[in-house]
């Protein structure tokens, strides 16, 4: 507590900073008060974008600049402001602070953070809507996102400046995918941000827990507006998410955006059109649904080196219904990002998770390191092979030995791709586990005790093989010696675990 | 319907006149009947105010001051806003 001498004092010098000057304001009235909205009248110089603030002391945004009239989205209480009471424009363009303070810290969309004994320095402005950078401040994706899950970087890689999308129905293991990448990021000096949009805070809390016990705050910020914050705060979310992210890769630094979820935001700005009388289109969204996504997304990108080299890779999330990839913003947000992750419920009831279909796979070589790609090609291959097969197999029993060979190392490689949740693993350990079986040193292994005998596998090799590890993990495709040493290894743990 | 011609450029006419004039309109809200020396003193400050038809309203809740209303425009000088400012520094540093 201080004193109120203090007090005194710091209110004098802040008086006496401020000289009275005579400035210009930009002012009008409320005409009307709708859920969220408040249409103005006057604010004849306001331009699309400007804060405003209202007598009660709550601000908000312009988004809608008609003949006559301006539409305002109110960040915060809207019940407490009334018909005729006068709105002063700032001139300015909706912003928020920015520093490395932010690290750790969970925020509103307006950049202000929840816990209130905190204080995030305010460095730097950053608008929150801001343009993509053009082709000429880019260079092309050469570089991996390392998420630590075994399926994705070997059949559906990410690269730095990506976006990938996560899409899948309601508890099929999204958000889960998505925060073990930001748990991988441990140490790989990349700054993860998680945003949250109209999600439960329930759950937001429950991200919140997990990242902070695998110590993933540290580098983390997490932007969240939840079911119970307004609409225009949802709605802005995602933006201020990224406009942290271009703060970061302004650095230099490379930057993971997880959007959680897409599909929620779109709900939000489908509210605010309506209650703004915009046209209506397909499912009451309005006509530039579309650019609502395409230019959050195109922020994501990979700067040239000569513009100081950051990234920004997004992982936007969709929820679908009843698997339905063909809904109208599902396929909106597929034909923006550069691909997708496909999660499916029954693979997830059929106890295969992560529950990613695999079939829907992509080649990304750009995305890998010479490491991972010298066991991907094959699995690749193989997993193909299978899933055409078992399709078959289902009808008869009479198979050839090949065939039921065949079929026996699909089990085994979907068996290997299992993965349990926040348990993300290092690049030597994922080529250690996938070489395994793509070269049939495990097919003596029974499928039950996989997950066992991958887990002993790995405790063996960091104890016995760091050099195989070692090897493994330099990012170069791996010698002839060292996949010799990865067999003995294997064989001599195999006896160990008998 | 379709309106004659005529009518149509006089329309025209009267709301070209009409903004101009409602250009040429401001609104001085004072605490207080100003003296003639008071409306010096401002159209020292304001110059372009000496061109407009000033209408003046009196209203004791600023306390003390003037506001100046141009269109969509302000200039605030009263009392009343500069001790919502002070509340608000006060405050922000409590």
């Amino acid at each position: 507590m201080r004193s109120i001498d203090q007090y005194i004092k710091e209110l004098e010098k802040e008086l006496t900073k401020k000289k009275q000057s005579i400035k210009t304001e930009e002012v009008g009235r409320v005409l009307e008060v709708k859920d969220g909205v408040a249409i103005l009248e006057g604010l004849d110089n306001a331009f699309y974008g400007e804060i405003v603030d209202f007598e009660n002391g709550e601000s908000g945004f312009i988004i809608d600049l008609a003949e006559d009239t301006v539409g305002v989205v109110v960040l915060g209480d809207y019940l407490t402001i009334k018909a005729g009471s006068l709105v002063k424009g700032t001139g300015r363009i909706l912003s928020l602070p920015v520093s490395n303070s932010i690290l750790g810290k969970v925020v509103n969309p307006l950049g202000k953070p929840f816990d209130e004994r905190v204080k995030i320095r305010a460095e730097k402005y950053y608008p929150i809507e801001k343009i993509a950078p053009s082709v000429v401040y880019r260079r092309p994706v050469s570089e991996p996102v390392q998420t630590g899950i075994k399926a994705v970087d070997s059949l559906i890689p990410i690269g730095r400046g990506q976006r990938e999308l996560i899409i899948g129905d309601r508890s099929t293991g999204k958000t889960t995918i998505a925060v073990d990448s930001i748990i991988n990021q441990r140490g790989k000096d990349m700054i993860c941000i998680y945003c949250a949009i109209g999600q439960k805070n329930s759950s937001i809390a429950s991200v919140i827990d997990i990242l902070s016990k695998n110590g993933a705050m540290d580098y983390s910020v997490v932007v969240s507006a939840s079911a119970a914050d307004s609409v225009a705060l949802q709605y802005l979310a995602p933006y201020s998410a990224t406009a942290i992210a271009e703060f970061f890769m302004d650095q230099g630094k490379d930057v993971l955006v997880v959007y959680d979820d897409l599909t929620k935001h779109s709900w939000a700005y489908r509210q605010v059109s309506l209650v703004l009388r915009r046209p209506a289109g397909r499912e009451a969204y309005p006509g530039d649904i579309f650019y609502l996504h395409s230019r959050l997304l195109e922020r994501a990108c990979r700067l040239d080196k000569k513009y100081g080299g950051g990234s920004i890779t997004a992982l936007p999330i969709i929820e679908t219904q009843a698997n339905d990839i063909s809904a109208y913003i599902p396929t909106n947000v597929i034909s923006i990002t550069d691909g997708q992750i496909y999660l499916q419920s029954d693979l997830f009831n059929a106890g295969i998770r992560p529950a990613i279909n695999v079939g829907q796979s992509r080649v990304g070589g750009a995305a890998q390191t010479p490491t991972i790609k010298s066991v991907s090609g094959k699995l690749r291959l193989e997993l193909a092979q299978y899933n055409s097969l078992a399709a078959f197999a289902q009808f008869g029993s009479e198979l050839d030995a090949a065939t039921i060979k065949q079929l026996d190392r699909g089990k085994r490689l979907t068996e290997i791709l299992k993965q349990p949740q926040f348990a993300p693993l290092t690049e030597d350990l994922e080529v250690l586990s996938i070489y395994s079986v793509t070269a049939g040193l495990m097919d003596d292994i029974p499928v039950e005790s996989f997950l066992q005998f991958e887990k002993d596998m790995h405790d063996f090799a960091k104890k016995h093989y760091p050099g195989v590890l070692e090897a493994l993990s330099k990012g170069e495709k791996p010698t002839e010696l060292i996949l010799k040493q990865i067999a003995k290894l294997v064989e001599e743990f195999k006896k160990r675990f008998k | 319907m379709k309106l004659k011609p005529r009518i149509k450029e006089d329309i025209k006419k009267f709301l070209i006149q009409k903004e101009k004039e409602e250009k040429q309109k401001a609104k001085l809200i004072s605490s207080q009947k100003l003296t003639q020396e008071e409306w010096n003193e401002i159209f020292e400050l304001f110059p372009d105010l000496k061109e407009k038809k000033i209408e003046n309203v009196v209203d004791e809740n600023l306390i003390a001051g003037v506001v100046i209303r141009k269109g969509s425009k302000i200039v605030d000088l009263s009392l009343r806003t500069r001790l919502k400012e002070f509340k608000k520094i006060a405050y922000e540093i409590y």
